[in-house]
Formats: structure tokens, sequence, C-alpha cells
């Protein structure tokens, strides 16, 4: 890792710790709802900076056991399926 | 801004014979594509509340005009369905743009409170069954008065959606399946009706008493009604309360027997089936749509961008009801 610490997980961390404690009671009702959504932003990105790597391999592989081939996507398993009509 | 509102609506209001003063203009936390402000009239010895929605005069892919909206709700009205009144309807060449005031509803909206308030409970317990009522009698509006809206079969409404989601450019395997699925489906032989399109918490209003008002017709159009009672079971709706099956608070057989105590056309749950799935399907190009609004700059939006990712969450429910027994 060539990046100081902290890291990309843990910044996303910090801004979700002071949108929750210093900014929430802070908005006006109309805008607490889209800082509800930012909030989950920003926890979508950290799983998957940390499981994101994980999943695609894991995904890939079964495509690959899937469909046979050395080379499979999730667009060649749609494609197969699209044949099939 | 709210105040060159403030003095449109008071215009428009006087054109209605409604004179007194604006206050406590407030928007709203609305739809992701629509404004929504609530204000109160100050009158002689009283106020009353009010609320605007206002759009942007332009159809979607799929949504009509506000001020048309604003007709479905008049003519709902006559058949004593729960609608807010409409008091005055501009259009998107009149100052104030494409927009309605109606009466304000007491009541919540927010899902989120609804389900898990506790001063909702009671009203809760029968919920579905006043849903499948209020639903069955929207499908009774005389489609005649009506005639500006779309019609679109559930065939039309199939490949429509298939192109939009290919347009995107982003294939599914589970939404190729879905396709293909959802055309040998039985969907009911039923007569065209009003179909409101998105009845869900969320676009309707509900008291301690139970449920107050329909809102929200910016989907509605003519077709096969029985898509509103697949809709509303859709896992998506149900706001994290997966095991209740209709909108995260009620059982299907008290939906279906509230829509059979009004409708002449009796259902079945295998239907239900059907259009869940194909509700889930068309939730998951609606997000499709939402996000492409942000990524192609339409509109820079955190909530239309967040919507992307819920793409996924309809595959995996489509999985579900398909292959894994799911409810």
């Amino acid at each position: 890792m060539i990046f100081d610490k902290p890291d990309s997980i843990e910044l996303l961390d910090a801004v979700n710790h002071f949108l929750n404690e210093k900014i929430k009671d802070e908005v006006p009702p109309h805008l607490a709802f889209k800082l509800r959504i930012v909030e989950n932003v920003l926890n979508i990105v950290s799983r998957e900076i940390a499981l994101g790597e994980k999943l695609s391999q894991e995904v890939i592989k079964d495509l690959r056991e899937l469909i046979k081939t050395d080379t499979a996507n999730i667009k060649d398993l749609a494609l197969l399926i699209k044949k099939k009509s | 801004m709210s105040q060159e509102l403030g003095s449109l609506l008071s215009k428009k209001l006087k054109s209605e014979s409604i004179n007194g003063e604006i206050i406590n203009l407030e928007p709203l936390t609305g739809g992701a594509s629509k404004e929504i402000w609530k204000f109160e009239v100050k009158l002689k010895d009283k106020s009353e509340k009010y609320i605007l929605r206002r759009g942007s005069g332009i159809e979607g892919p799929l949504a009509i005009k506000t001020s048309d909206e604003a007709q479905i709700q008049k003519t709902v009205r006559k058949l004593c369905a729960l609608v807010p009144e409409i008091i005055s309807v501009s259009s998107l060449s009149e100052p104030l743009g494409d927009s309605y005031i109606m009466k304000f509803v007491e009541g919540e909206t927010i899902a989120r409170k609804i389900l898990r308030d506790g001063e909702y409970k009671n009203a809760l317990q029968n919920l579905a069954f006043e849903c499948g009522e209020s639903i069955a009698k929207i499908h009774q509006t005389d489609i005649a008065e009506l005639s500006f809206l779309p019609k679109k079969t559930v065939k039309e409404q199939l490949s429509d959606l298939y192109e939009t989601y290919t347009v995107f450019n982003q294939p599914s395997p589970v939404f190729e399946y879905t396709y293909l699925w959802l055309k040998d489906q039985n969907f009911g032989e039923i007569d065209d009706a009003l179909v409101h399109g998105d009845f869900r918490l969320g676009n309707i209003i509900v008291s301690q008493d139970g449920l107050q008002s329909i809102i929200d017709w910016e989907l509605a159009h003519v077709g096969n009604p029985l898509q509103d009672l697949g809709w509303i079971c859709g896992n998506s709706w149900r706001f994290g309360n997966t095991d209740k099956v209709v909108g995260g608070f009620g059982d299907l057989k008290d939906l279906l027997d509230g829509y059979n105590s009004i409708s002449e056309y009796q259902v079945d749950q295998e239907i239900v089936k059907a259009w869940q799935v194909f509700g889930t399907f068309r939730w998951g190009v609606i997000c499709l749509i939402q996000a492409s609004a942000h990524l192609n700059g339409t509109i820079n939006s955190v909530e239309k961008a967040a919507i992307g990712r819920r793409v996924s969450e309809t595959e995996i429910d489509i999985v579900d009801l398909l292959f894994l027994g799911g409810r």
C-alpha cells in the first residue's frame, strides 16, 4: 500500500461519523431523508472496497464452471439465456 | 425562492376565490422527481393547509404530466375513493408551471415511520384489507373520462421494459430469464381499467385510524389493473419487513379479501405471483432509468445515483420468487 493511514474505509467511516454526530440534527427535515441516503451511499462504497474484489472473483469462478469457458463473464451468461428464446 | 413561489400561489388561489396570506411555506421530502410544498392560507378566523405538487412538465418514459395527475384525482374522487381534494390546476404555460394545489391530508407517508412507530400499530392491522378495497375502487373509475392516459397492454409494457433495459447495455442473466418467464404467464382476463401504477407505502397517507388518502399518480395508465396488486407485494416495498408480503405490513389474503369485497372480478393468489414478478422486474428497470438520469448528466442527484445499486436487489428478489420458494 503506497498510501498513509487511514485507509479508504477508515476515511469513509470518519465522514459517516461526522455526518451522524454533527450534521444530522442541524439539517432541515426535508434534507434529513437525503442525508440518510448519503450515509447509505458511503456504506455501499465501504462494503465494496472491503468485499468487492473477493465477490467478483467468486462470481467469475462460478460463471466459468457454469458455462465452461475460460473467459466467461456476466454478459456471456445473459446472452446464452437470451438465445434460448 | 419561496417568497416568489408564495406570491405565485397567492395569485393562483385568488383565481379560485381563495383570498388570504400564504404562510408557513415549506418544502417536503417528496418523490425523486417532483417538488412538494406544504403551506397555509390565513383566512379571517382560521387557516387552511394545502399541498403544492409541481413537476417539470416533461413526460418521462413512464410518468405522466403533473396536471394530468390532478385530473385523475378529480375523477377518482367521484367514486368516493380516498384522494385529496384538488383545489387548482396549473398548466406548464402558466407562471406556476405544471402543477396542482390540493387540500392537505393529515397523516404520515414515510414507510419507515408507519412501520416502526408504535402509534400506527392498530392502523396496520387492517391496512392490507383497506388497501385492497381502495385499489378495487380505483379500478372502477370510468376510463372514458381519462382518454389522455396512455393505454398499455401487458405485452406492450413487457416489451417496453425489456427494450429499455437493453438500451442501458448492462446485461443481466436474471432479467433475460425473467423476460422469457413473464412472456409465458397468465396475467388474468380482466377488462382494462385505471391502474395507479405505484400503489405502496410512500404513496399513501396513513393515520392512526388507517388509510387516509392515495397520492402520487405519476405512473398511472390504463391497462390490466391487477398490476396494482402485485406491485405492493414486491419485496422492494416491504422496507425490510420481508415476512409481511403486502407492503411490509399485511398478508396477501387480507389484501385480496379487501379487493374481492368490492370488485366483480375475483382475484386468486396465483395470478398475483405473476404480477409480483412483473412488478419486481418493472422496478428493476425503473431503477436503471433513474440511475441513468444521474449518469448521463441530466441531473446530478445522490438519490438517483444510489438507486442504481438497487437493481441487484430486484434480481435477488426474482431469483427468490422463481427458484427458492420465496413469497
